[in-house]
């Protein structure tokens, strides 16, 4: 078990089976709305889901609409449990915001090693730690 | 994050639930990225419109916000279709339906609607100002070209930003974070669109999330159609919102490379590797110029090309314009366009619409950002290919 403190960008309690991208994410093209399947042709984990995951991956990438998609993630009930980066950027942390899902980066360590994919994860968007069990 | 009262009062609902719920979203954003304060802004680029790629969650997100008015002039990015040309393209009537309806709020809420990825040709920013855009190619390049302050907005904030009128004061609109950290030496000369948007996807990809400081060898001086694709590149494949080009972006002349930690070297073997990954070898449902939206040089290339060759397209040609500029074409360009097969479509491009029920599936295009967006979201098959390439292969003309 392993604590890691980071800083909450959208607050909130998550805990799930993490799945970890190491490539960063453009949500418009490599994630499909209705069912949050990975669907970049070119992506390690395509054909995974993001459904109620702790997704887990380096920084948001590509086009500004992906805040919409990470809204119709939620509102088709297939949005990951909650999402760390390493580093977010504006267009992660609307999509977040206005879709209520806890949101954390810029953690002591380096998550996209320690987190592997499968570990079960604690997400305090509270005060501001996960813990990786 | 301070607050002026004016600020405070539309947080705490005196102005009605829209723009406290704007508000509400910016003072969050701030706070998350540890703004002092909100900054008032000249220009909202809004993005994410398209019914295609925001579905019935974004119509019901942008009707909501509809009954109130944005504060500052205020564009949006490209739809599904063309506002007056879309039966012939086999557009669903749902689809139009629920496009016209998110158009139609945005309208109200006093946004132009000349949907279109390049709002600098509506508008051109200046040095300096402060703006908050969605649409990734367009903050790269009001920052890169212009000096203008951005932001990659998400489309919601671009939204609740036009709504406020300001956004919070972080980022781009600050001085100390627009020095580049990086340093892209170009060792080979790009001449035309595709090419300039493939080095762009290999900038950002390599730069990652540092500003790049490019030298391109003067091949991208006063050539800004390139820059704009190259911009377009970057866009896709990182998120960077500006690149500082040597000999291009204003603030190239005094920058400060005291931060940079690593020197970057792109050769045209890499550009080779990168274009390689489309190329779909057969026929065409449709050849598309346009991404991001042309300029009227743009269209004057595609013309004098035209004129030379005396053939009809034998896959049919979308050159995709914004509204704005479409009344600068002058009308026999348009009519000749048309007898050869080449459509000029207003308002949007194929990563916006809903290919499938278009029964396109497979697409020549000069832009690597159109590539990867219609591969990934629409399944659709691509050949990359030079400007050139594209029109060759669609007039008939040997390649």
């Amino acid at each position: 078990m392993r604590v890691i403190r980071g800083r909450v960008l959208v607050e909130g309690y998550a805990e799930g089976e993490a799945l970890v991208s190491k490539e960063p994410i453009s949500f418009l093209g490599d994630i499909d709305p209705r069912t949050g399947i990975i669907v970049r042709k070119d992506h390690p984990l395509r054909g995974l889901s993001i459904k109620d995951k702790i997704f887990v991956f380096p920084y948001g990438k590509g086009s500004t609409v992906g805040s919409y998609i990470i809204y119709q993630l939620a509102k088709n009930n297939v949005a990951p449990k909650a999402i760390l980066n390493v580093k977010s950027e504006p267009i992660i942390i609307i999509g977040c915001v206005i879709s209520g899902i806890p949101l954390m980066d810029s953690f002591e360590e380096n998550i996209l090693e320690i987190v592997k994919n499968g570990d079960y994860v604690v997400v305090n968007g509270r005060e501001g730690y996960i813990i990786v069990k | 994050m301070y607050l002026t009262k004016e600020e405070e009062r539309i947080l705490s609902g005196e102005y009605g639930p829209e723009y406290q719920k704007a508000m509400k979203a910016l003072v969050k954003l701030g706070e998350a990225m540890g703004a002092e304060r909100l900054i008032n802004i000249v220009h909202a680029h809004i993005s994410g419109i398209s019914y295609r790629n925001i579905g019935d969650a974004g119509l019901e997100f942008i009707e909501e916000l509809s009954k109130v008015k944005v504060k500052v002039f205020s564009t949006c990015n490209p739809a599904g279709f063309d506002l007056e040309f879309w039966k012939p393209l086999n557009i669903p009537r749902e689809f139009f339906v629920k496009q016209l309806r998110i158009i139609n709020a945005l309208s109200k809420m006093g946004v132009k609607t000349a949907c279109t990825c390049t709002p600098y040709y509506v508008r051109e920013p200046s040095f300096g100002e402060h703006l908050a855009w969605g649409e990734s190619s367009a903050v790269l390049y009001a920052n890169t070209v212009y000096g203008a302050r951005t932001n990659r907005e998400g489309g919601p904030s671009s939204l609740f930003a036009a709504l406020i009128g300001k956004t919070p004061y972080m980022g781009m609109h600050l001085s100390e974070n627009r020095k580049p950290r990086v340093i892209v030496d170009v060792e080979v000369s790009v001449e035309e669109q595709a090419y300039a948007s493939t080095l762009g996807f290999i900038i950002g990809d390599l730069a990652k999330d540092r500003i790049p400081y490019v030298k391109t060898k003067s091949s991208l001086n006063g050539k800004l159609d390139l820059v704009k694709a190259m911009c377009a590149g970057v866009g896709t494949s990182s998120p960077l919102p500006m690149c500082i080009v040597e000999n291009v972006s204003p603030e190239a002349e005094n920058v400060d490379l005291s931060y940079v930690e690593e020197r970057i070297h792109v050769e045209k073997y890499d550009l080779e590797k990168y274009f390689a990954k489309y190329s779909y070898r057969g026929d065409f449902d449709v050849v598309f110029l346009g991404c991001p939206h042309l300029s009227l040089d743009e269209v004057v290339s595609v013309w004098k090309f035209v004129s030379k060759e005396k053939t009809k397209a034998k896959y049919p040609v979308f050159l995709a314009i914004s509204r704005h500029m479409y009344p600068k074409i002058p009308r026999n360009v348009l009519e000749e366009f048309m007898k050869r097969g080449i459509r000029v479509l207003r308002d949007t491009c194929l990563v916006v619409a809903p290919l499938n029920k278009m029964r396109i599936s497979t697409v020549a295009t000069n832009s690597i950002k159109h590539a990867y967006y219609l591969e990934n979201i629409h399944g659709v098959k691509v050949r990359l290919c030079k400007t050139l390439e594209c029109l060759k292969l669609a007039l008939g003309a040997d390649s």
